[in-house]
């Protein structure tokens, strides 16, 4: 306990020292911008070149994972192509920067992206076609256009959760307009004061409650357009409003018409999200629990050359950058934080599950709850062992006994 | 306060005779690693997994220090600062083993089996 205590107490000291520091150089004693340094500009600006040309990237671990792009590390990234020597002269290298096109084309975000556009272009014919072009713009159909590609998203469950938020949305909009613009008797004032009042507190829910933040956002947008729009005709009058083509109708049909077309094309997005084939959670989940045994592998095998290397005392100076324990540390830090956000992203979809339509056999989610268990208790134990190993290696506490003794199986 | 390996404490014969060991020791192996990238593979690309795959078998650590010294492990040692690192070691050791085995067992129930696992 001496030394998980001693390392924390020394980490605080530097963080506090550092700290200090700052204080006593006067940066913080006036307002300014922060700007990243020199260093860390330049490393992020070679990962986003990086990111261009890793062509032999399969995609394993940063499917979606909630835009955490996770890198599962050299045997991953550049994996050799069983079907490709390395390029030798300038007709075999220009030949594969040609192919770089149909893997582009081959990925899955681009597969996702034709079925989106499958489904706007679903809602979209009816404004290029002749015959039905003005009942396009009369019924405001563009909403049902910009609905579908605004809610749907790779996986089904995920898609059908979201469906669900954003009619809830529209619904609650709707109520809300009529009351907003029925209880001040239709006067302006008291409609905008009371509009002023719902916006506020419907930002409660994408501030603290961030899981369902489309309701919200979805119900001020709406509420806005159609109060908006209300007004703006009482301002410039029907004349001017019903120029461009759009019907004008009272409120208590444009909030429902809201409604009727968010639903259509939510029905539309639901049709293309499962027409070809579903991408199911399942697929995705069952990926990413690879990728993260892979990742639990690695971290192992990090572990245990670290343990052989403290054990041989050839670990070197961990002062110095270039000793192959600060290697070592370097890369255990960055394999385990990755295993966090990987741990993570495999809990989300699992909640995800629940949303999903249930065809054919059940999906096993006992069993995968298990194996990401077993995969979270089993790093925590690398941990453990680590810390109880290379930090001193024979000090160690009734504590960590305290820690381990509850996973005993 | 940090204890090393430096300090008074640990110059009791009973820590010699240990560190002796650990050092000796191959508390872990590459099997458990090797294990694991083919639980990865065969969950990824839903293939089963090899037949006639074993799981590692833990590390007989105590029969080890057993060898060494019968006392070793007697209950009069229990106020060695090793004797904790040694429990530590022992039970996450053998909680990692029994961890791969049921990730193994998991994975074959999810339906990537094969006729003989461990």
């Amino acid at each position: 306990m001496e030394q998980l205590l001693y390392s924390t107490g020394k980490t605080v000291l530097e963080f506090v020292q550092f700290a200090d520091e700052v204080v006593a150089k006067g940066k913080l004693s006036r307002t300014r911008l922060i700007i990243p340094g020199a260093k860390r500009s330049w490393k992020w600006a070679k990962t986003f070149l990086n990111v261009e040309d890793n062509h032999g990237d399969d995609n394993m671990g940063d499917v979606h994972t909630h835009n955490n792009m996770l890198e599962l590390g050299e045997a991953y990234r550049h994996r050799k192509d069983p079907e490709h020597l390395p390029p030798n002269t300038w007709f075999e290298k220009f030949g594969d920067k040609i192919r770089v096109f149909p893997w582009f084309l081959r990925s899955f975000e681009s597969k996702y992206g034709f079925r989106v556009a499958c489904a706007t272009m679903t809602i979209a014919i009816v404004a290029f076609l002749h015959d039905t072009q003005s009942f396009f713009t009369k019924q405001r159909l563009v909403w049902a256009t910009i609905m579908v590609n605004m809610s749907m998203s790779p996986t089904s469950g995920q898609s059908i959760f979201s469906f669900v938020l954003r009619i809830a949305g529209t619904t609650i909009a709707m109520v809300a307009t009529l009351l907003i613009w029925y209880i001040p008797d239709q006067k302006t004032p008291g409609i905008i004061v009371l509009l002023f009042l719902f916006i506020s507190a419907a930002f409660y829910v994408p501030i603290r409650m961030f899981r369902l933040r489309a309701i919200g956002i979805i119900g001020i947008v709406t509420s806005t357009m159609i109060i908006g729009y209300e007004l703006q005709v009482r301002k410039v009058g029907e004349k001017v409003a019903t120029s461009n083509g759009q019907a004008f109708y009272p409120i208590y049909l444009l909030a429902p018409y809201r409604l009727a077309t968010v639903a259509g094309g939510i029905a539309v997005a639901f049709l293309w999200t499962f027409f070809p084939y579903p991408i199911s959670e399942h697929s995705v989940l069952r990926q990413s629990l690879g990728a993260s045994l892979y990742l639990l592998a690695n971290y192992y095998s990090i572990i245990h050359e670290t343990l052989s290397a403290r054990m041989r005392g050839d670990e070197g100076d961990l002062n110095l950058k270039t000793s192959s324990g600060r290697k070592l540390e370097k890369a255990r830090h960055k394999v385990f934080s990755k295993q966090m956000l990987m741990l993570n992203g495999l809990r989300t979809y699992s909640d995800f599950l629940r949303w999903e339509v249930p065809i054919g056999g059940r999906f096993p989610k006992k069993q995968y709850d298990s194996i990401i268990v077993c995969v979270e208790k089993y790093v925590f134990l690398d941990h453990i062992r680590q810390t109880v190993l290379t930090k001193s290696l024979l000090v160690s506490s009734a504590i960590s006994v305290c820690l381990v003794m509850p996973l005993i199986p | 306060m940090r204890l090393d390996e430096d300090d008074d404490e640990t110059n009791s014969i009973w820590m010699h005779d240990f560190r002796r060991v650990v050092s000796h020791a191959k508390v872990t192996t590459h099997e458990v690693t090797s294990l694991l990238c083919l639980l990865s593979a065969s969950i990824t690309n839903r293939q089963p997994l090899p037949p006639y795959l074993k799981a590692p078998r833990p590390y007989s650590f105590s029969k080890r220090l057993e060898a060494l010294d019968k006392d070793i492990l007697s209950i009069k040692h229990i106020a060695e600062p090793g004797f904790a690192a040694f429990a530590v070691l022992q039970i996450s050791t053998r909680c990692i083993v029994g961890d791969v085995e049921r990730l193994v067992k998991y994975v074959t129930l999810i339906g990537l089996y094969t006729d003989s696992v461990c």
